[in-house]
């Protein structure tokens, strides 16, 4: 069966409880809603991640490489079998697929890539600032990024930390005094010493010397469950690359989509009743092609999968305009091709979180491009 | 305090050590060190490159024998720990560290060392399937240390052609679409055998920078005149370790990129494809693109985050004047940080930082080299392992990089909370993991290094000041190492 290109909202009947009922009024009674960002480095191949099913065509492509155990969401697409929690939210209603979308970028240049997802920019390089800390900074709120590197995607906040478990002791606070006051004139300096002077003290003991991504993000649930912790946390996943031995089932793409699941699953568990006001999303720089190349892998490509998952969503749902995998649709004749702006998403996403007018969230963070509104689609 | 010392010694080098002079003349002391390539002071074993690529190559074809073989999970796992020993799986990469580290503290030629470690990142090899473990270390000490009083052109060479590099770009599984081997029926089942990767990665990461502005069928003719360099060597090893030039893989015909084409042009097929690719890596290396793009990264590397134009056009003169050769290009580095390092500050990488620390405080890291001596039949010993877990707790394993770009050259990139949590910690421990000169006071140890290593000393006489009297030594030593006028030089 060959579906024609179309406009695709499906949720699972039972759960499309309805479309504008008053958020703005549970909005308003909820304390704290929470967004937690996944960046995904390399290129996520979106359709290892949700593979089409609908005909031969993907399979055809990619004979060494194509994903088989498929869990299927409906006629035409299916999760990765490494999904696993992914679709057990899925089943409960807390997942979404923004399929065949991309940050408006085609260089195929990871470096670009990834400087764009992160600037919400068009130009590579041309902005200092992440498009996640605009926003929080013009909504007045505060992340933790789990990573040793602050990411730029949260730079423009200067209220945000960034945190990575070690185990060795922290100096006296006497010295760290000392030290603060003689970093005049080196902005940064005094900025990263006054975030970590006003950590807790727990937060700089007892880490492990290898933490997983399930222990790290059962750090950052345990930081957001908190009162007055932060709202935002940003996780950095690498691997993604997989121009060799990509796998299907099982392999590269498969183990690092994994990790991404394990990730989800263990935010779920720990921040527990929290999870009902938490959207999660990925973040990628571009999709890889369609067909596998020499190697058995893919190349870096253009349209791929946003994941979302969380309470916040009302009900399951795959968003988007699928183009299709017809040669004469494809970005150039080889990758998926991206029909609609990934910072739509993330637009909506953030001025749903941050309970902002989607209109000043694209001014704030996205240099007021001309980016629709997806509330609804996403969260109606 | 005004003292005689600079901080020129810490910008361009790892500073002056606690036994070494002044230098009456900056500029000379630096430009001696770059004019030919210092021989290693390490006393232990040097192993080459192809042994450690011998190693590497048996420990994956052992390992995937003993999973294959051995279904008993505890059997695996003893059998495993032994070849692990068997191997040195655990050891050589800090062993190659503590080479590298030893040289940086201990050799009267460490501004050699900043430049090979900043051509080491520049050719990155990614941290994926064991390269790391056997291959990154010899990679940077030999494929890239050899070629430093050579071309930059061969050094593109030399590298494209690494063992680690063909293999982690994936080049020696490109094949041409219209190749002998893509022709051949038996092999139709590849859908399309070229593999972009390398060809990407040399245009953009290595030479010429996306400002070139090369089109995607620029990097598929890239990836074309690659085609044939792949991995072989004879025999049903796992996977070939030599790179050779394969011709039935490699696409026929005449390629352009940049608006250039490039012929087929040679006796032997294996001549064709050493042409095809020489002169397509020469004209790469001379486009002014190129020369402008590493320029200016040297700039940012050695004197501040965004250089000048000033600084940046002294080493283009020195690399156009030379035809690219790389002492030319170090010498005019050197003097451009002389002529107007001065009045920039760039705060250093984790690895310069500790490796400072350690010269400048006459730190006996990484070790005695005895320490190191290994027998290949228990797990290496802390010490042996240490160089690799303090680098991993600061957040810079340099055979580590997690992509191709290897690690940021902005100062800016270093400063984030946890890096800075990450120092401060360090620096508590710097007398016990050898960082400091044990038999000595530490105030006075910090005293000789200032006059030695800055230009004014007063920030010390403040810091002391308010640290008060009764300050022990791991706070003097944290408050010396993660001072402003420590972490930037």
């Amino acid at each position: 069966m060959i579906i024609p290109r179309r406009h695709f909202i499906q949720g699972s009947a039972s759960l499309m409880l309805a479309g504008n009922w008053a958020t703005d009024v549970l909005a308003n009674q909820r304390a704290k809603k929470n967004l937690i960002v996944i960046m995904l480095r390399g290129g996520m191949d979106g359709l290892t991640a949700v593979p089409y099913i609908g005909n031969n065509q993907l399979s055809d492509l990619r004979p060494n490489i194509s994903v088989e155990g498929g869990q299927k969401i409906d006629g035409s697409f299916a999760l990765h079998p490494g999904l696993k929690n992914f679709k057990s939210q899925w089943d409960d209603g807390q997942a979404a697929i923004f399929h065949a979308s991309s940050i408006p970028y085609t260089g195929r240049s990871h470096f670009e890539g990834q400087n764009l997802m992160e600037t919400g920019g068009i130009s590579p390089y041309a902005e200092n600032t992440g498009w996640l800390g605009r926003g929080m900074e013009a909504a007045g709120m505060k992340a933790l990024s789990i990573s040793l590197p602050m990411p730029l995607l949260l730079r423009g906040n200067s209220d945000n930390d960034n945190f990575y478990p070690s185990k060795r002791p922290m100096p006296s606070a006497d010295v760290m005094a000392v030290l603060a006051q003689s970093y005049h004139g080196q902005d940064g300096l005094i900025e990263a010493m006054s975030k970590v002077r006003a950590r807790p003290v727990a937060m700089n003991m007892g880490g492990s010397d290898d933490p997983d991504i399930e222990a790290l993000a059962k750090i950052a649930a345990r930081q957001m469950a908190q009162d007055g912790g932060p709202s935002v946390a940003v996780f950095d996943l690498g691997g993604f690359d997989t121009h060799s031995f990509q796998g299907g089932d099982r392999g590269q793409h498969a183990r690092e989509l994994k990790k991404y699941d394990l990730a989800i699953g263990s935010l779920k568990r720990h921040l527990g009743t929290s999870y009902d006001d938490t959207l999660v999303v990925t973040l990628t720089e571009f999709g890889r092609t369609v067909a596998q190349n020499g190697g058995s892998g893919t190349e870096h490509g253009y349209g791929t999968a946003l994941l979302l998952s969380g309470g916040l969503l009302a009900s399951s749902r795959l968003i988007g305009d699928w183009p299709g995998l017809k040669k004469s649709a494809l970005y150039e004749g080889r990758d998926l091709a991206a029909t609609i702006d990934a910072r739509a998403a993330y637009a909506s996403i953030m001025g749903y979180v941050f309970d902002r007018d989607h209109k000043a969230m694209v001014k704030d963070a996205f240099f007021g491009a001309d980016l629709p509104d997806l509330t609804k689609q996403i969260f109606g | 305090m005004i003292s005689s010392g600079s901080r020129f010694y810490r910008k361009v080098g790892f500073g002056l050590r606690a036994d070494e002079d002044v230098p009456t003349d900056r500029l000379g002391w630096a430009l001696e060190q770059v004019k030919d390539i210092p021989s290693l002071i390490w006393p232990g074993q040097i192993r080459s490159v192809d042994e450690m690529n011998d190693i590497r190559t048996f420990f994956l074809s052992a390992e995937e024998k003993l999973e294959q073989n051995i279904k008993d999970p505890t059997e695996l796992r003893t059998k495993r720990e032994t070849l692990y020993h068997q191997t040195g799986r655990r050891y050589f990469e800090p062993y190659e560290l503590a080479i590298r580290h030893y040289q940086s503290v201990h050799s009267n030629k460490a501004v050699f060392e900043r430049f090979q470690n900043f051509w080491g990142n520049h050719f990155a090899i990614v941290d994926k399937i064991k390269l790391a473990t056997f291959n990154n270390g010899p990679y940077h000490r030999e494929t890239i240390r050899n070629q430093m009083d050579k071309r930059f052109a061969d050094l593109v060479m030399a590298t494209t052609l690494s063992f680690p590099m063909m293999r982690s770009l994936d080049n020696f599984l490109s094949r041409g679409p219209n190749s002998k081997f893509s022709k051949n029926k038996k092999h139709k089942k590849n859908v399309n055998g070229l593999n972009e990767n390398h060809g990407r990665e040399l245009l953009e990461l290595h030479t010429v920078s996306p400002a070139a502005g090369y089109s995607q069928e620029d990097v598929i003719n890239s990836a074309y005149i690659l085609t044939g360099w792949g991995l072989w060597d004879g025999t049903k090893e796992k996977e070939g370790k030599k790179v050779t030039f394969m011709s039935d893989m490699h696409e026929p015909g005449t390629h352009k990129v940049l608006a250039k084409s490039y012929k087929s042009k040679g006796w032997s097929e294996k001549e064709k494809g050493e042409n095809q690719l020489g002169e397509f890596v020469e004209d790469l290396c001379a486009n002014p693109i190129c020369i402008d793009f590493i320029s200016t990264k040297l700039c940012r590397h050695f004197i501040c985050d965004e250089p000048t134009k000033q600084m940046i056009d002294h080493i283009k003169v020195a690399w156009k004047a030379s035809d690219g050769a790389l002492p030319a290009i170090h010498i005019a580095v050197l003097e451009a940080a002389d002529r107007y390092g001065d009045a920039h500050h760039k705060f250093q990488s984790p690895e310069v930082w500790l490796l400072q620390s350690a010269r400048m405080l006459g730190g006996n890291w990484p070790g005695s080299p005895d320490n190191f001596e290994y027998d290949f039949k228990q797990n290496p010993t802390n010490n042996m392992r240490q160089p690799a877990w303090v680098l991993e707790e600061i957040g810079h394993s340099p055979f580590r990089a997690k992509q191709p770009n290897g690690f940021p050259d902005h100062g800016q990139a270093w400063l984030s909370p946890e890096y800075l949590v990450r120092r401060l910690t360090l620096s508590q421990s710097a007398r016990r993991i050898g960082l400091i000169d044990k038999t000595r006071p530490v105030a006075g140890m910090i005293k000789e290094a200032i006059a030695r290593n800055f230009e004014d000393g007063t920030f010390w006489d403040e810091l002391t000041a308010k640290l008060g009297s009764q300050v022990d030594d791991k706070s003097l030593c944290v408050a010396f190492l993660c001072s402003k006028e420590v972490l930037q030089s």
